[in-house]
């Protein structure tokens, strides 16, 4: 897995990409949640557009962003969600959980 | 069981960097067998979901203790074993990570998405540990 971070009208950017399978990269995205409660970003958008496939592990990476940022009084919308990762979403019954959109743009919008 | 093509056997150390380098080999025997994109997809997520389980959940990251993994390929599919050494589980009374009580838990859901994914799935319960059993089919759906 890889990480990279911007900002889009004041809304955080995580991007994600390749294979997210639970190794020690994890620890690098929790860090990143953290910092964004910390600088106050009060808005952040997971960009899983790149990602090649996740298992349960990175399911539970976007489980423990979601509780982290809302006990913050933070929100998270995902973005670009691919159909291998939404059909997971289905399984696990986290689609009620997320918002997804197709965009980065599309989820950046929908804050307001 | 078809013809057997080609097996492959890992003994890793129970270290969560070992977790590539098995999928690594997995994908390049199911991408030689045939399967398509989607396929090579759900195999890298439930061989990576069981070998991540048996290093974290039953060996606590515990390295000097081994993960065997059978990889058998068949000109009918991908067989998969994955066998830890750890105090094992009761597949039947894994809680369901989709109740409400569970649905925000970090954790818990790699058995619903592998019986999911896969054709079969068989789990033991050893005398010393687990070993859990995957088979993805080769067939037009899944090239």
């Amino acid at each position: 897995m890889k990480l990279k971070t911007r900002e889009q009208s004041d809304v955080m950017i995580v991007e994600l990409s390749g294979k997210i399978m639970g190794g020690p990269e994890s620890v690098q995205f929790h860090d990143t949640i953290k910092q964004a409660i910390g600088a106050n970003r009060k808005r952040v958008v997971i960009d899983l557009g790149e990602v090649e496939w996740m298992n349960s592990s990175g399911i539970g990476l976007l489980v423990s962003a979601y509780t982290t940022l809302k006990n913050a009084g933070c929100d998270l919308k995902l973005a670009r969600t691919t159909d291998k990762i939404q059909s997971l979403l289905v399984i696990t019954k986290l689609n009620s959980v997320f918002d997804s959109h197709s965009s980065v743009d599309g989820a950046i919008q929908s804050f307001n | 069981m078809n013809r057997i093509v080609r097996t492959e056997h890992l003994n890793i150390p129970s270290s969560i960097d070992q977790i590539e380098k098995v999928d690594s080999l997995v994908e390049t025997l199911a991408a030689s067998l045939g399967f398509g994109h989607d396929a090579l997809a759900d195999i890298g997520i439930c061989v990576t979901e069981l070998v991540m389980n048996a290093i974290v959940h039953a060996h606590k990251e515990d390295a000097e203790i081994p993960v065997d993994i059978d990889i058998l390929c068949c000109d009918d599919g991908l067989r998969i074993s994955v066998r830890d050494y750890g105090p094992g589980f009761e597949t039947n009374h894994v809680p369901d990570p989709t109740s409400p009580e569970r649905l925000f838990d970090d954790h818990g859901r790699g058995i619903l998405i592998v019986k999911t994914m896969m054709d079969d799935v068989k789990c033991t319960r050893l005398d010393d540990g687990m070993k859990i059993e995957i088979f993805k089919k080769l067939n037009e759906s899944s090239k």
